[in-house]
This record gives C-alpha cells, sequence and structure tokens, in this order.
C-alpha cells in the first residue's frame, strides 16, 4: 500500500460563483521511503497541494471541492480535527522555505523543539523504544517523574540537533533563532521535523532562502536523513538542478494540474511534456557554452483566468488549434511515464 | 528610568505600610482634629519632636516651647500585620508616646494620621492598577486573540461587543455597573468589584490592538509551522501568537494603569469605591471637597500628590519602555 495517495483532488478558494480552483484534479501516489519531486513556476499549486496533505490550507477560504488524499489509507478530507492534529507532525511533518519566518521569534530554540516533542513523544521519559534504529547515546532511565521527563526531552533534543549536523547542541538549544545563520535555521527546522518521527517529510523549497553552498549540505542532509530514517520524502522545488540527485520520481505541475509525471533519471534525460522541455531549456548548462539562456514567453496564466483548452497552449511552441479546444489527459505513454500532451511524440 | 525607581520606591512602600507608618489608618485621636503637620527637628544630637496644645475655638493649635520628646526608630507601637500576615508591633519611628505625636502630613477631620492613611491607601490605590491590568489584559488579549486568529463571523460579533463597550462613556458605565453591586458589601468585595468594573472596561480597546497584531501574526510561517506540528488552535494562539505581542503589550500595560488609579480614585472620591474607615487615596480626598477645609488645613490634599507622583512615574516607565521596546530608532 501507498504512504499516500492522492486521488484526483480539486480545490477551490472561494465559492460559488467566484471560487478560483487553484489545484485542479492532481493525482500522485509516494510509496514508504520513496522522494517525489514536484516541480513547476511560481503559483502553479505546489504549495496548496503539498499543505493539503495535513489540511493545512486554511478553510475557509478554501474549499476541497473534490478527491481523495489517502494517507497510510485514511481519507485526510474527511477526518476529525483531533485525527488531524495528530497526523500532522505525527505522520507528515513540514520544512518551509523561510526558515528564519518559520521559527517562532521569540522563544529559544530548545523550547521549539521541546514542544514538538511534547506532542508526539508521549513516550519519552519512559523506557525508551528505538524505531529509527539508531541508538540514543543518552538513553535515561526507566524512572518516571517530572525531572526524568525534562532530562530525556532535552537529551533528545540534543540528539536531534546532533543529528540535524549543528555543532555544540548543548549550547545552541539555548539561542534564539536570530542567533542562528539561514542554514543554522533551517536544519533546527529539520530536527523540529523529525522530532516526531514522521512517515512523511514535506519539504517546501526548503532551499530557496539559502545560499548554494548550504543549499547543497541542506540536501545532503536530507538525503541522509532518508537513508537513515527510512522516510519518504515529497520536495518541493523550482530548482531543476537538484531534482536528479534527490528525486526518485518528478512531478511536473502547471496551472494547478500535472502536466508529466515520470522517474527521475528518465525525465532529465528525455522530457515529454512541452513545458518540461521548456523548463530544462531553461536551466543554464555548464557544457552548453555561451548559448543565451531561452526563457519561456508569457507568464502562469492567473487562476481563474486559464485559457480553454491545454493550459500550455498560449505559451507552448509546438501549439496547434486544436489544442484550444479541450484540455488534454494525462496519458500513460510508457509505465509509469505521464504526459499530458498528445502530441509528446512530436519532433 | 527614573519612573522605575520611583515605582520600586512607591511599591515597597506600600508593602511595609504597616512598618513604616506610625499609626493604623484607623486610629482616632479625639484632641488632634485637624493637627497640623509636625516635624522632628535637631535638638543637640537628637530629634525630637514638639508637643502642641489646642486653643479654644477651630482647631487652632500652639506648640509648647521647651515640651519635647525624642523621636525614637523601631519603637513599639500598634499591633499590625507586616505584608498582611506576619503580626508585628514594631514601627520604623515614632515617639513611643501618644501626648507626643509625630504627624509628618498632618492629621485629618477625625484626627487621623494622614501620612500613616496615604501609606496604608497607597496599598490599595497601587495593587488595583496593577491587578486591574493583568485582569483586563489577560482578558483582553485572549479576546483579541482569538477574534484575530478566527476572523469572520467570529472577529465581527467581537469586535462589535468591543465597539459597544467602547462608546459607553467610561465614567457613565463605571457608575452604573457600580449600581449594579448591592449596598453593604465588606471592603475587600468593594475592592474586588472595583477591580472587577475597570478591567470590564479596559479589556475591549486592548482586545482591537491585540486583534490586529494577530490579523497580521497569524498569516506568519511559523504559525502554520505550529499548526503543521499539529497545535490546537488555543495553543498556537496562547504559545506561538500572543508572545509575540507582549512588547506592545508591556508598555501599554505600564501607560494604562494610572488610568485604573485615578478609576479608583473617581470611585471612592465619589463615595461609592472603597469605604470609611479604609484608607485609599481616593476616598482622603473627599475630605478636601470642602473649600474651607482647603482654605485652612492644606495638608488634605496630601494624597493627591501621591497620585501624581505615581501617575507621573508610570507615564515616564512607559514612556522609557516605549523606547527600549522600537527597535527601529
Amino acid at each position: 500500500m501507498n504512504l499516500l495517495a492522492i486521488q484526483n483532488l480539486k480545490l477551490d478558494f472561494g465559492s460559488g460563483a467566484d471560487a478560483l480552483r487553484a489545484v485542479d484534479g492532481v493525482s500522485f501516489t509516494i510509496g514508504a521511503g520513496e522522494t517525489i519531486c514536484l516541480v513547476g513556476e511560481s503559483g502553479c499549486g505546489k504549495t496548496v497541494t503539498a499543505l493539503s496533505i495535513a489540511r493545512l490550507v486554511p478553510a475557509p477560504p478554501a474549499n476541497y471541492v473534490g478527491g481523495e488524499i489517502l494517507l497510510n489509507g485514511r481519507d485526510v478530507l474527511k477526518m476529525s480535527n483531533g485525527e488531524l492534529r495528530s497526523i500532522r507532525g505525527g505522520v507528515v511533518s513540514y520544512v518551509f522555505q523561510e526558515p528564519g519566518a518559520s521559527l517562532n521569534p521569540v522563544f529559544r530554540v530548545g523550547n521549539q523543539i521541546r514542544e514538538s516533542l511534547k506532542l508526539h513523544r508521549p513516550d519519552l521519559g519512559a523506557p525508551v523504544s528505538d524505531p529509527a534504529g539508531f541508538k540514543n547515546t543518552n538513553a535515561p532511565g526507566p524512572e518516571t517523574g517530572a525531572p526524568s521527563r525534562r532530562k530525556a526531552l532535552n537529551a533528545e533534543v540534543i540528539r536531534l540537533l546532533k543529528l540535524v549536523g549543528i555543532p555544540a547542541p548543548e549550547s545552541r538549544i539555548r539561542n534564539y533563532p536570530f542567533e542562528m545563520s539561514g542554514g543554522m535555521q533551517q536544519r533546527v527546522m529539520i530536527a523540529m521535523a523529525l522530532a516526531s518521527e514522521p512517515k512523511l517529510l514535506v519539504a517546501d523549497e526548503p532551499t530557496t532562502a539559502l545560499d548554494v553552498t548550504i543549499q547543497a549540505q541542506i540536501l545532503e542532509l536530507l538525503h541522509d536523513l532518508k537513508q537513515r530514517l527510512g522516510m519518504a520524502i515529497l520536495l518541493i522545488t523550482h530548482n531543476l538542478g537538484i531534482v536528479g540527485d534527490m528525486a526518485d520520481r518528478v512531478a511536473v505541475m502547471y496551472a494547478g494540474q500535472i502536466v508529466e509525471l515520470a522517474p527521475a533519471k528518465e525525465l532529465l534525460r528525455r522530457p515529454l511534456h512541452p513545458y518540461t522541455k521548456a523548463l530544462m531549456n531553461a536551466v543554464p548548462k555548464l557544457a552548453g557554452g555561451a548559448d543565451r539562456l531561452s526563457a519561456i514567453p508569457g507568464n502562469v496564466p492567473r487562476i481563474g483566468n486559464f485559457p480553454p483548452g491545454c493550459r500550455f497552449a498560449p505559451r507552448c511552441p509546438i501549439a496547434k488549434p486544436e489544442c484550444s479546444d479541450k484540455i488534454p489527459e494525462l496519458i500513460e505513454v510508457e509505465p509509469g511515464r505521464f504526459v499530458r500532451c498528445p502530441f509528446w511524440n512530436a519532433p | 528610568m527614573a519612573g522605575g525607581i520611583i515605582l520600586i520606591f512607591l511599591y515597597a512602600v506600600a508593602l511595609l505600610a504597616g512598618f513604616i507608618a506610625p499609626y493604623g489608618y484607623n486610629r482616632i485621636e479625639n484632641n488632634s482634629f485637624f493637627h497640623p503637620p509636625v516635624w522632628p527637628r535637631l535638638h543637640g544630637f537628637h530629634l525630637v519632636v514638639p508637643r502642641s496644645e489646642e486653643l479654644p475655638g477651630d482647631f487652632n493649635y500652639r506648640e509648647i516651647p521647651g515640651d519635647t520628646r525624642p523621636l525614637r526608630f523601631f519603637v513599639h507601637g500598634e499591633q499590625y500585620k507586616l505584608l498582611g500576615f506576619i503580626p508585628a508591633s514594631i514601627h520604623l519611628f515614632g515617639t513611643g508616646d501618644d501626648n507626643y505625636p509625630v504627624y509628618l502630613i498632618g492629621a485629618d477631620q477625625f484626627g487621623r494620621d494622614v501620612f500613616s492613611r496615604i501609606l496604608y491607601g497607597s496599598q490599595i490605590s497601587l495593587s488595583i492598577g496593577i491587578i486591574g491590568i493583568l485582569l483586563s489584559f489577560t482578558f483582553g488579549m485572549m479576546i483579541g486573540g482569538i477574534s484575530g486568529y478566527f476572523a469572520g463571523t467570529t472577529d465581527v460579533i467581537i469586535m462589535r461587543l468591543c465597539e459597544l463597550i467602547m462608546s459607553i462613556p467610561a465614567l457613565y458605565l463605571i457608575i452604573s455597573l457600580r449600581a449594579t453591586f448591592p449596598p453593604g458589601m465588606s471592603s475587600s468585595q468593594i475592592y474586588a468589584m472595583i477591580v472587577v468594573i475597570l478591567s470590564f472596561i479596559g479589556w475591549a480597546s486592548m482586545a482591537r490592538v491585540i486583534r490586529g497584531m494577530t490579523l497580521s501574526l497569524r498569516e506568519q510561517q511559523f504559525v502554520l509551522a505550529a499548526r503543521a506540528l499539529g497545535q490546537t488552535h488555543l495553543k498556537v494562539i496562547v504559545r506561538h501568537i500572543l508572545p509575540n505581542t507582549f512588547s506592545y503589550v508591556i508598555v501599554a500595560a505600564t501607560l494604562s494603569v494610572p488610568y485604573y488609579i485615578l478609576g479608583e480614585v473617581v470611585l471612592s472620591f465619589l463615595g461609592v469605591g472603597i469605604q470609611e474607615p479604609q484608607a485609599s487615596w481616593g476616598n482622603m480626598l473627599t475630605a478636601a471637597e470642602d473649600v474651607q477645609y482647603l482654605q485652612n488645613y492644606p495638608w488634605l490634599l496630601a494624597p493627591s500628590a501621591a497620585i501624581f507622583i505615581t501617575v507621573l512615574a508610570f507615564n515616564f516607565l512607559g514612556d522609557g519602555l516605549r523606547d527600549a521596546a522600537d527597535t527601529k530608532s
């Protein structure tokens, strides 16, 4: 069974005649331990799709109009508030784009991680189970009571900070977020997300706000953690460069729809949808010499103002008149490869 | 920060009122109605207190030359409870002889020491400000936080309620609320009632500001991050949103304490607050209503000086805190 199966998810902002469809019929699955990349330009529905997994898009104004999100086989859209709270952080954890903004500026980072532990690890302070398979060096004794629980929490916070590669965590837990660099803050965010030992880590552009060397470190950390903890990762990015390193499969989104879904290596080697091709051409290549980068003309159409038929048609280099007639289906052209373009085979 | 130092001093004095005050707030002396201030003076190496005799007529007093008693420190006097629960009878200063009273700022129309009554009154007047602020700001922050966080219909209903309360002139509201409480309450009941009334009026404006700040804070990513961790709405509000408003709240609280102190003064002055013989700065000023009293016995106005100093100190402290919290300058 898949860890996550999103089926034909439709999400509107607003309702009735003013409804704007931000996510239109998105379907994909994530298996346990798999890394999926969600790629696309700004404003194409990546983040909203990702937040929907734990129903975090505020409703209203959002309105889930159709589809289902099966997490461990249970539909998130039908869950009660209590169940939602237990899966948030418990099964799905999030890491957001701006590490500085994701940490509460008025609390020490140790306290923020501890809060996450208190919510999802009531076992701490009791004899410790070790499901992730790495040894807790500061394992507390079996005695219970408030002091030992605090000690256990502290030890766990320090262990998590070590896990995400923060040097001298014993002193770092007393830092406020503003006393840390962006890379450190993002590591703290990841530590918070890992505190609850989630099955799925959703990383929403985790490296966009960081400089390139730190980006590489954070991605390497995520990759490493995935191997050690065996969790699945949904990585949202508009950087195709990191897709090849990280992803098992890639979903390319455009204007609220998935236009191509394929194993990462094949997609990078041979993109099929014209939009994916255009995206790839917009990435500078080291070997390419001094050619001008080719930009995609125009902008992503605004929600509520989609063109009829294929939404990419107005910007598509191979568009034909019939493209504007109806929205093409997502067709499986090869096993595991889906494309939303009838002319994918065109030269 | 001079304001802060003055306030620390005032609150320390209020806490130790029983020890510092030479007399109890309720000690009536029949032959010293409207006794003028008596200051100890230096005589040789001792501070001495002169004795006055009452002249016939309109409460006139004349000092008896040469008839003095040395002022002594840590004298035994009336029983009182230090900090409200430790029984004690040592006073900071006094003569130990009732015929040689020390009235630093005179005596009132019942022969009670005004200085002692100001000290005892400060216990009520100063604590009402703090407790009132705690109550109304806690309430205002919770309501404002809920209103801003949930927005929509909740917000509309709560904000209209706030506007309703704010649109009624405060003084009328105070007096009409007072009328809803039964007469013949004990002094501690009256004290609680004043706090409740003043807080009931104060929370609305606080709630409005907090609601505005919450509206912007709820869009911050750390709120989303907290929710993504599975925090309940209430915890997100209390643990994540409200602490981010503290720098404003502390300044606003400091600047609003004077309104609570003045509110108590107004209620007591109008005779619906703290009742005699209990001392509060407001009801002590009731005696100063009479123009004749003011002309002849101006020391009855002393509580107003205490109010003035306190209010000014709070404003200075608030201004100082505001400058300190303003990171832009």
